[in-house]
């Protein structure tokens, strides 16, 4: 297998095998079995199978996930234990990917050629990933492919996606290239529930093109990777069905550079980054005359140190800082952020298999008072090796967004950070040896508290405030196994989440919504896939599945959104062409003709089909 | 002599009641009173409710239970023409035709080029117009074909909308930058005077004397800065040629208006209910009724006319309508559906 795409498509389950060292989505540098809150990782299988697709088909296999999409095309948010889209901490090597002003990160326009990796963490609290209530979900920029691969993407909704990438390696470095572009109609049919019939979707069509480079190098005890990414999207906004056409069109463009470097010392390890990047967006509406045009530039750098001490101990301390300014046709003037942090972190081995975390950070906003966030954390090794034991509380906060703070009409400069208490407790057993298995069982409570909530006032404008008491709570469990037989090889994995999150206090005189699920977060969801490989020749099956949602904060007592299962199949194999290695895959999607929609009146497809051709030639 | 003409005057007062009396029974009575609930822009939750006045009773979603498919994007606005219900479905491009009876649908007007329709009024015989906020002018709809055979050009982005005689007043609210109100001659559709009145002019409203009212909201200018905001004011226009007859700054940034003939008192939407005397157009009572209310009616056609009060709450769960006297004692209250915006008062 030459292929590194076509190996990760037959491949085992890196997942299952091999845990990676390097710990991005949290500060703690142990392998997840011994994190004190719920870690994992999508593996390369997966996100080769997701190929030509956008971020959110990705995502939504992880835990407690619940991926609000208003259909291909269109803006797809992200929301984890049911806390919004704002609150999930979505970030490419180091950099956020969460806008500035908006706060969420939109999935649709992140396509998974994009990503080599994702590293997913529960939450250890802010003392640990800064502002941020919810999960952090860190994406790493693919760099293990050698040799020159093509990779086409074609799918019956009229898409198309060519990724051209390209990667060389030196006795100690090695440089990667990807360069692509996709053109997406758009165009599929869904299910018209009030019409009772079945329609044509379009007005979302769109372009996207990027560009990424990564060159990484090792000399003596350091190690240095830079990570550039530009990216840009054009694309049709499209309204729900029953609505006008839509006439708005937006336009990103991103540019992303990162550098982080690694010192190994006998007894420490020095970690630092630098990071710079620029997004801008043009929303441009002709029928409404709206051109709503900003550009949001950054720059921030994180330094820590961690010492390796007695009795397994490892402290880490450190400091980071971020300038943020914002530019943007909606403020009367530029409006920056100033904030740093200064942190200290624990993993203490007191005793054989247990490890207690501690962390503590002081941290300063140019725009809010200084904050002291903590986190104490514990994992116990119950049955060596085996069976662990886990449990986290932390002191969170999440900064206001620039529109939530400056929005000319209902911004509100007067607000405060949400601040959140969390705990999470879990188990997870993992066994190795011939049949691996490895599962895992959370349970979450979250209060949270000074929530942003724009509201209407007395004059019926919205304006922003610290209104929002909000209760998280639920158990998630997750599992998976591998059966290896000969050639044969069987995966199997799920993941299951009772997620009730609600508005704990009235917020206004009148309130009916207090106690209410909130709406389009599912009180059930699941998700699942089996896979097998024999030799060259693959084929999987994956579902997901999401409760009831509702609409309005009326709950149950206003329009509901049905459950929906969607099912996947997917197959292919690889085969050699002289010098080239060639992977033939295939994806019938939504099989069943699921009539389904995350958000109500934007459907989404019904059975659609896609072909992905990959040739990639190593000299 | 006296007592005579007391005698007299008791005699005739009691004709009289007696004869209104009488009247009052052959009169249509309120059988329902239609919610109007715009739903929440970009999620097609456009609904109307029925509230039975007699047994409290609620309906919900009449539309899509009986005409099995959904009103659409934000209902705006609605007008009874030629005993038909005419719904503005502002988002969807479109004005529903209803049965008010039996809610039936009877035609669906398109507005062609997404011009984000507003209001509509009849503009004569077989004619209607509609303001179109984004197309900067107003539809002329035949109300026999039900379609749209041309628009006239008016100022920047229309809303609100009456007709006296054969007049129409279209208010220009140029999304809070606009100042006047274009005059429309309907048996030429055409513009024939351009009014300037206070700033944001939105709503429009006629009096039993064929005086037209025209709610200013004022200018928000700069909205991170209060103090640049500019008043709102009423403007009192001649029906017949368009002249500003008076006008009265009401300051804040007035909403919905309603007029009650009966006791000459318009009722304002400004932070609360504010009480207008109609016939010196003068404030009586700032706050009348205090809340965040988002529409307010008078029901003058019924047994107990009042005051009807819509609150959207906070616009993501269902809104209320509160019933109240002209005293301002609350009567009744029911639930209504998403942002109601607007009641119609069914009689049979």
């Amino acid at each position: 297998m030459n292929s590194a795409l076509a190996t990760a498509q037959v491949a085992t389950s890196d997942t299952l095998v091999t845990d990676e060292v390097t710990v991005t989505s949290t500060r703690i540098h142990r392998s997840s079995e011994l994190q004190p809150v719920y870690r994992t990782k999508i593996d390369s299988v997966q996100i080769a199978s997701r190929r030509g697709e956008m971020l959110g088909s990705l995502l939504w296999s992880l835990p407690g996930v619940h991926v609000r999409s208003n259909g291909p095309g269109a803006a797809s948010i992200l929301s984890h234990r049911g806390l919004g889209g704002s609150r999930v901490s979505i970030e490419w090597e180091g950099i956020p990917l969460n806008h500035s002003m908006l706060g969420v990160a939109d999935l649709s326009i992140v396509s998974n050629e994009s990503v080599g990796a994702v590293d997913f963490s529960s939450g250890s609290g802010s003392s640990y990933s800064g502002s941020g209530i919810g999960s952090v979900i860190s994406l790493s920029s693919p760099d293990d492919v050698k040799g020159l691969t093509l990779n086409e993407h074609v799918n019956t909704m009229g898409n198309t996606a060519v990724t051209f990438s390209g990667g060389v390696a030196g006795q100690s470095w090695k440089a990667f290239v990807l360069a692509g572009y996709r053109k997406d109609d758009n165009r599929f049919r869904y299910y018209d529930e009030a019409g009772d019939q079945v329609s044509k979707r379009k007005h979302a069509a769109g372009t996207g093109s990027q560009l990424m480079t990564v060159v990484q190098g090792r000399r003596g005890n350091a190690g240095l990777k830079s990570s550039f990414w530009w990216n840009k999207a054009d694309h049709e906004v499209p309204e729900n069905i029953y609505a006008g056409p839509g006439s708005a069109h937006q336009y990103d463009e991103s540019f992303r550079w990162s550098n982080r470097m690694v010192l190994r010392r006998p007894g420490r390890t020095v970690r630092t980054s630098v990071h710079l990047s620029s997004v801008r967006l043009d929303y441009f509406n002709s029928r409404a005359g709206i051109n709503s045009l900003s550009t949001s530039r950054s720059i921030g750098s994180d330094f820590s140190v961690s010492h390796s001490l007695k009795n397994m101990t490892e402290l880490t301390y450190g400091a980071s800082m971020d300038y943020i300014l914002v530019t943007t046709s909606n403020f009367p003037e530029d409006k920056y952020r100033l904030s740093s942090s200064v942190f200290v972190n624990a993993a203490w081995e007191p005793l054989e298999g247990l490890s207690i975390y501690p962390s503590v950070s002081w941290n300063y906003f140019s725009e809010f008072e200084n904050s002291v966030t903590y986190s104490a954390g514990m994992n116990y090794v119950l049955l060596p090796d085996d069976l662990f034991i886990r449990i986290n509380y932390s002191g969170d906060y999440r900064v206001p967004t620039f529109n939530d703070l400056y929005w000319p009409d209902g911004g509100n400069a007067l607000l405060e950070p949400e601040e959140a208490k969390r705990l999470e407790a879990g188990l997870a057993y993992m066994k190795a040896g011939k049949i691996p298995i490895r599962t895992s069982l959370s349970m979450f409570y979250t209060d949270l508290d000074k929530g942003i909530k724009w509201l209407p006032d007395e004059g019926g404008r919205f304006k922003a405030g610290n209104i929002q008491q909000l209760i998280s709570r639920g158990v998630e469990w997750t599992g998976s196994t591998e059966l290896s037989a000969g050639l044969w090889k069987i995966h199997l994995n799920n993941t299951i989440t009772y997620n009730r999150v609600f508005i704990d206090e009235q917020r206004f005189k009148g309130d009916s919504s207090t106690g209410n699920q909130l709406p389009y977060e599912p009180l059930m969801s699941w998700s699942g896939s089996f896979r097998f490989s024999r030799g060259d020749w693959f084929a999987g099956v994956s579902s997901q599945f999401a409760g009831d949602r509702y609409a309005t904060e009326e709950g149950a007592n206003g329009p509901v959104v049905d459950s929906y299962i969607v099912t996947d199949l997917t197959a292919g194999t690889a085969f050699d062409i002289g010098d080239f290695r060639m992977l033939l895959s295939g994806r019938a999607g939504n099989i069943f003709d699921e009539r389904y929609s995350a958000i109500r009146y934007y459907p989404m497809p019904l059975r659609n089909f896609s072909l992905n051709i990959s040739i990639n030639y190593k000299p | 002599m006296f007592k005579k003409l007391q005698s007299l005057l008791l005699a005739f007062l009691l004709f009289i009641s007696a004869c209104s009396l009488e009247t009052k029974t052959d009169e249509p009575v309120l059988s329902e009173v239609y919610v109007m609930n715009e739903g929440s822009f970009g999620n097609s939750n456009a609904s109307v409710s029925s509230y039975d006045p007699v047994s409290g009773n609620v309906a919900s979603g009449i539309f899509e239970s009986v005409n099995g498919r959904v009103l659409g994007d934000v209902l705006n606005s609605f007008s009874l023409i030629d005993g038909k219900l005419f719904l503005v479905v502002n988002n969807s491009n479109k004005i529903e035709v209803v049965d008010p009876e039996s809610f039936t649908s009877i035609a669906t007007i398109d507005i062609k080029n997404q011009k984000s329709p507003r209001h509509i009024v009849k503009a004569g015989e077989g004619k209607a117009y509609v303001t179109n906020l984004y197309g900067n002018n107003v539809s002329i709809i035949d109300l026999n074909t039900y379609t749209e055979t041309g628009v006239i050009p008016v100022g920047q982005n229309p809303e609100g909308i009456a007709v006296v005689g054969s007049r129409a007043f279209v208010a220009n609210s140029g999304f809070g930058s606009g100042n006047t109100v274009s005059v429309i001659e309907t048996s030429a559709n055409q513009v024939i005077r351009t009014v300037e009145v206070g700033d944001n002019p939105v709503g429009v409203k006629v009096d039993r004397l064929g005086r037209v009212w025209v709610v200013c909201v004022g200018a928000y200018n700069d909205f991170s800065t209060p103090d640049d905001d500019t008043p709102g004011q009423i403007y009192l226009l001649d029906g017949g040629s368009g002249d500003v007859l008076q006008g009265l700054t009401v300051g804040g940034h007035p909403g919905r208006l309603a007029l009650n003939p009966l006791n000459d008192k318009a009722y304002l939407l400004n932070g609360g209910v504010m009480e207008i005397d109609m016939t010196n157009l003068s404030v009586t009572n700032e706050m009348l009724i205090e809340g965040g209310w988002y529409s307010v009616d008078v029901d003058p056609e019924s047994e107990q006319p009042s005051l009807w009060l819509t609150d959207p709450k906070n616009y993501n769960q269902n809104g209320e309508v509160v019933r109240y006297d002209f005293e301002g004692n609350e009567l009744s209250r029911f639930s209504a559906g998403l942002i109601p915006g607007g009641l119609y008062f069914h009689s049979r």
